[in-house]
């Protein structure tokens, strides 16, 4: 069962292909990861999955439905750059929104998920009084109070400090639990790594990932080499001209080598042992954010050794 | 349409526009808009020109004959006519100065007089000055010719008050002229040159079994009533639905119409903003015709507001805000700024005042083609024909339902295409649109 089936949809705005041939299955009750690097069709496919934008080919069935109207009620979302009427009383603003997905929302209940955000004193107050992260949290709250089952957030956590982004996340969590469906855009790796059940990464409009992390590492392979070497400066210098190395990061504590798939790994430790003394050696998966540079990312700085 | 949105939307832009300093602002500024021209006329009356003016006066008639009776006039009017009862100065004081006409054989002479008397006039030394050809006795010849005219030459475009004189005083000089061969006495020729006066005179009322002309307030009543009507439908149409247009650009700007067009269609929520704003444009009329009705009740006049044009007024009233409404709506989805809707907003403006250009005409004759015309037109249907409904003759049954008609018509055409448009516009971010993309996104939604 799933809460949002995506076939082959193409967007085209003034000649510009935003999303071509996208095609995606969200099942119910999970959290879906949204990547990709800014213009790549994100929020444009969030858009056509909110009812906003139509496709201009292809098919968006929403909780089971392709009419446009059908699921709005049970659909949220909440956009990227957040929109909230500056004038207007917090507490109605809350009570708009949620009346706009055909809610109504009691002043019990407003107070209740204020005071769940630390935002209990504030809502009385203007929007415009807001810090953005109180607005923020606000945005989230008119995004929720209606209870739906699919929710859409475009970059939930951007702009948060990192006590505001665990309460987020906790929230996030709380609504899935509830048995609600998310679907979320980050470009936060460490949160969507932690955060989805499945991760998308789209690019230039296309599907370039699509699975859960595992499955996404498995097909990336475990082609780097994560370690600790400690030694003359120089030593850590001489790192990308070891054979089979076909890039280095260098974390200041910590080195990462991304190693060709042929690359002989004991023989790498060996030439490792001979610049310096190896404090750590581990074989592991590129992370998200790994597989997110390869893909999006300019191309690799350092060449690969000679001989690979 | 989903009402239950549309209502809640409607009510948010009610309330938000109710709570504005805009609209309280508006409230207390429109009965000054309104009152402003009857205000000038008031200040106008204690502010009146007293300054002295000279007049220069070339008299070619044989003898220079109608000076003397000019010189007298001004006399007159010095003596009687620029002040008050108790003294105080209401009007100007005029000098006239005789001048030698120049040769009339020598044009180059009289052209050096007229360049001279010009130069005086430019320097704010002379008010005018006059000539009065040298056959304006005996009347014969081209009427049109120098000889025949009196010529009054000046800057000052907007004074009458010297050339009324003029006017009221030498036909009279000149008949006694001419008629003084008859041998009739001075007295006898004011006597038959005297003009009947015509008068302006209401209908015959009768109270308490007297039977008494109209008072000058009962005359001018259907007048005042239907222009204070279109005034108060054509304001507070403005009031009301013009803030849509920075409404919907802030809507854009702040991404709130991401959010809202995720739980509501672009039409209803365009619908939810005619509403709210028809809703502020009946406020504000209710306030506006308790307080006009206050007056025509306090002057006696309250009897030439009836029931029926107050009915056609309210209906207009809220065809017009949803007209208006609907171009505002679809000129701030066009636009990304407030400098862009300006341009924008410049031909919805002219086309949405035009039948007040009208005006005038309309008052002047409201049975003409044209006003029957303006009135049967659906975008001044409203202005004209709440005029001709209010105003007598009145119009006949038919017209009305006819113009209702028209500009109901007209009013979902315009809802139709400005939601077309809204539907595109709305969500268009950096680059405004222009008017062929407009027309497109019309056309093709």
């Amino acid at each position: 069962m799933y809460a949002i089936e995506v076939e082959h949809v193409t967007k085209t705005f003034d000649g510009h292909v935003a999303v071509d041939d996208l095609s995606l299955r969200v099942p119910v009750g999970s959290v879906y990861g949204f990547i990709g690097p800014n213009g790549s069709g994100k929020t444009t496919t969030l858009r056509m999955i909110a009812r906003i934008l139509y496709p201009d080919r292809g098919r968006v069935a929403v909780l089971g439905s392709d009419d446009h109207e059908a699921a709005s009620d049970r659909v949220s979302y909440l956009p990227e750059e957040r929109g909230l009427y500056r004038q207007m009383k917090v507490v109605d603003v809350l009570r708009f929104f949620a009346r706009l997905k055909g809610f109504s929302a009691s002043r019990a209940e407003i107070q209740r998920w204020l005071e769940r955000l630390d935002l209990a004193k504030w809502g009385q107050q203007k929007v415009e009084a807001l810090s953005k992260g109180m607005s923020q949290k606000v945005q989230f709250i008119a995004t929720v109070i209606a209870e739906p089952d699919l929710l859409l957030l475009d970059e939930p956590f951007s702009g948060l400090d990192p006590i505001n982004a665990e309460v987020m996340r906790e929230l996030v969590l709380e609504q899935v639990r509830r048995g609600a469906t998310v679907l979320l855009s980050t470009h936060d790796m460490a949160m969507a790594e932690n955060l989805c059940d499945t991760i998308l990464m789209i690019h230039r409009g296309k599907k370039v990932l699509d699975g859960t992390l595992r499955q996404i590492q498995e097909d990336h392979g475990r082609d780097v080499l994560r370690v600790r070497l400690s030694g003359p400066p120089q030593a850590r210098q001489k790192l990308s001209a070891l054979p089979g190395v076909m890039q280095v990061t260098d974390f200041g504590n910590v080195q990462e080598l991304r190693t060709a798939p042929d690359a002989d790994r004991q023989n790498i430790l060996a030439q490792l042992m001979a610049l310096g003394n190896v404090e750590h050696f581990e074989v592991a998966s590129p992370s998200l954010h790994d597989i997110f540079l390869r893909i999006a990312g300019p191309a690799p700085s350092a060449s690969p050794a000679p001989g690979v | 349409m989903n009402m239950s949105k549309t209502l809640a939307v409607a009510s948010r832009e009610y309330w938000a526009a109710v709570r504005s300093k805009s609209f309280l602002i508006g409230l207390i500024l429109m009965p000054v808009w309104m009152g402003g021209g009857l205000l000038a006329a008031k200040l106008g009356e204690h502010n009146k020109d007293t300054s002295t003016y000279q007049i220069a006066i070339i008299d070619r008639t044989p003898g220079e004959a109608l000076y003397p009776a000019i010189a007298a006039a001004v006399a007159h009017h010095n003596r009687y006519e620029i002040a008050d009862s108790n003294g105080k100065p209401t009007g100007p004081v005029f000098v006239v100065e005789p001048i030698i006409p120049a040769d009339p054989g020598a044009a180059a002479a009289v052209a050096t007089q007229r360049l001279n008397l010009s130069q005086r006039v430019r320097g704010g030394e002379l008010l005018a000055f006059v000539e009065i050809g040298k056959n304006v006795l005996d009347g014969g010849g081209n009427p049109f010719s120098d000889d025949n005219i009196i010529r009054y030459s000046s800057n000052r475009l907007t004074f009458y008050e010297f050339i009324n004189l003029l006017r009221e005083a030498i036909p009279s000089a000149v008949y006694q002229h001419r008629f003084a061969s008859t041998g009739l006495s001075r007295e006898k020729l004011d006597q038959m040159l005297r003009t009947p006066a015509v008068t302006q005179s209401g209908l015959i009322e009768q109270h308490g079994g007297q039977v008494t002309f109209e008072s000058e307030s009962k005359r001018a009543a259907p007048l005042i009533v239907s222009v204070v009507m279109i005034m108060i439908m054509f304001m507070v149409a403005m009031l009301g639905t013009s803030p849509m247009v920075g409404n919907v650009i802030e809507e854009k700007q702040l991404r709130i119409a991401e959010v809202l067009l995720g739980g509501i269609r672009p039409f209803d929520l365009m619908m939810g903003k005619l509403l709210g704003g028809c809703g502020v444009a009946l406020t504000l009329n209710a306030i506006f015709c308790i307080g006009a009705y206050a007056l025509a009740w306090r002057f006696g006049v309250a009897g030439d507001i009836t029931l029926e044009s107050f009915g056609w007024f309210v209906f207009f009233s809220v065809v017009t805000t949803f007209l208006y409404g609907s171009l505002f709506a679809a000129t701030g989805s066009a636009c990304t700024n407030i400098k862009e809707a300006q341009s924008f907003m410049a031909p919805v403006m002219l086309l949405i005042a035009l039948p007040l250009f009208f005006l005038g005409p309309m008052i002047t004759n409201p049975t003409s083609n044209l006003t029957v015309g303006l009135s049967m037109f659906p975008l001044s249907a409203p202005i004209a024909m709440m005029l001709r409904i209010a105003m007598p003759p009145g119009v006949p049954t038919w017209q009305p339902l006819i113009a209702a008609a028209g500009v109901l018509l007209a009013t979902i055409f315009c809802v139709w295409a400005a939601g077309r448009i809204f539907r595109v516009g709305i969500l268009m971010q950096g680059k405004g649109a222009n008017y062929s993309t407009v027309m497109r996104w019309m056309l093709r939604g």
